[in-house]
């Protein structure tokens, strides 16, 4: 019965922990941060005095997303729970800050075929090259 | 030790057993899923670095920038692989199709450093062979070991490209394009691009590991002068280019030029892209395979676990 009991609660202990990091890995939301640091102007709004690029470092360095995204119209950053744009705006930048779903289809001309696709398939730009499968 | 205890034992091994066929089976399933086990893999001493699908869309987001900004983009990746990198044939997304022999691009609307005033206004279509004295003539025509700290010094008038990045384009393992086309490098459409940013990625590869080792972004312009250390401005770091999506950072900082453009002064904004509606079925993925294969693993060692001790106290019982 002991040896059981060791056994056991090691498998179950373990299993316990892969449990934890699956559900709670990944990193958290900056959302909070972000509300803190920037002026807001909307609705899940903010304005950032510095461009989108210093304003995108910032947040990265806060927070780090799961997935960036860099294209001429601003600075995408994925996280479990919400996606961060931030774009240019005047001298300064607009940060914006969405659930995954409702920040997907605002920004869908930057982010369409990089973070998503059809039946949630993406993503381009992630190989072909020696840089991939490291 | 009772024969209980035995029986309870041999289960438990039959759990364990049964656990660990639970654990891997599904790693070994998933590699197979990524062709890991596969004859016909990638030579990535010739993939080249951007498939169709890929150089297509990075044409057309920096057509719509160079179209708002009056720039031409563009991107030269010196591989430093030795091997004749397979040329690609681009596919763009939606109807869009780039115009290499367009009518020049208009002027920015909103433009924070002056134009040069001694730019001529009947610009010739075809570009000097020699090279205007602007630039320094010795330039290092090697890679050298450590980069070297230079600073931004604004170029009076445009100008064609520095002898090494005009150089590069006939380096074996070097991939080029702009906003005009995949292999089409802006300076070699002046009459299109009077203006051109291009930014220059170079990696070092190792033949024995097949992979790049290290990386290093340049950005060089004909108009406002080289941008200096363009990795920290936009956040994009060589071991970013040689990590885990390692391409799509290379995306990034070539699509994220205009806003560098944009941010060091050179070019008005990027206009808003126009809204997009997104397609039927076109979502975000989900958690992913690999969240569900540590979800069964986990909840497989926890009943397992559960069921040997429960399987130990019912024979303990019954033996007593």
């Amino acid at each position: 019965m002991k040896r059981a009991l060791i056994g056991g609660g090691l498998l179950a202990g373990l299993g316990a922990l892969i449990l934890l990091i699956a559900l709670f890995a990944g990193g958290s939301s900056p959302k909070g941060w972000i509300s803190r640091t920037f002026p807001k102007t909307g609705p899940d709004t903010y304005r950032s005095a510095d461009g989108p690029l210093r304003t995108a470092e910032r947040i990265a360095a806060k927070h780090k997303p799961d997935d960036r995204v860099t294209d001429p119209t601003g600075v995408y950053l994925r996280y479990r729970s919400a996606i961060v744009g931030v774009r240019p705006a005047g001298a300064g930048s607009r940060i914006t800050v969405d659930t995954p779903a409702r920040g997907y289809a605002r920004y869908h001309s930057s982010l369409g075929g990089r973070w998503g696709g059809p039946g949630g398939r993406a993503s381009t730009f992630r190989g072909g090259g020696p840089g991939e499968g490291k | 030790m009772s024969s209980g205890d035995d029986k309870s034992n041999k289960v438990g091994c039959w759990i364990t057993v049964v656990v660990l066929l639970l654990t891997f089976s599904p790693i070994l399933v998933g590699l197979l899923y990524k062709g890991m086990f596969d004859k016909d893999k990638v030579n990535y001493g010739t993939a080249p670095v951007f498939g169709p699908r890929e150089s297509g869309q990075l044409v057309a987001r920096l057509d719509a920038a160079a179209k708002a900004q009056g720039v031409c983009y563009g991107w030269i990746i010196d591989s430093d692989r030795f091997g004749d990198v397979q040329k690609v044939t681009p596919s763009y997304p939606g109807t869009f199709s780039p115009q290499p022999n367009a009518t020049p691009s208009p002027t920015p609307t909103r433009s924070a450093r002056p134009t040069p005033t001694t730019r001529p206004t009947n610009r010739p279509t075809t570009r000097p062979t020699t090279r205007p004295t602007t630039r320094p003539t010795t330039r290092p025509t090697t890679r050298p070991t450590t980069r070297p700290t230079r600073t931004a010094s604004p170029t009076p008038t445009p100008s064609g490209p520095s002898p090494t990045l005009a150089a590069e384009l006939r380096g074996s393992g070097v991939e080029y394009g702009s906003n005009l086309g995949v292999d089409i490098a802006p300076w070699q459409r002046p009459e299109v691009c009077p203006k051109w940013a291009v930014l220059k990625a170079e990696y070092t590869w190792s033949s024995i590991e097949e992979e790049w080792t290290s990386a290093d972004l340049d950005v060089e312009t004909n108009f406002g002068g080289d941008i200096p250390s363009p990795e920290i401005r936009m956040d994009i770091y060589g071991s970013d280019l040689t990590g885990e999506n390692g391409i799509a950072r290379l995306a990034d900082a070539i699509g994220g030029l205009p806003l560098l453009m944009a941010s060091e002064g050179k070019a008005g904004p990027v206009p808003d892209a126009p809204a997009q509606a997104v397609p039927a079925g076109d979502t975000l993925p989900g958690r992913g395979a690999g969240f569900y294969i540590f979800l069964t693993i986990a909840i497989g060692l926890i009943v397992g676990g559960v069921a040997w001790i429960a399987v130990a106290a019912v024979r303990t019982r019954r033996g007593n």
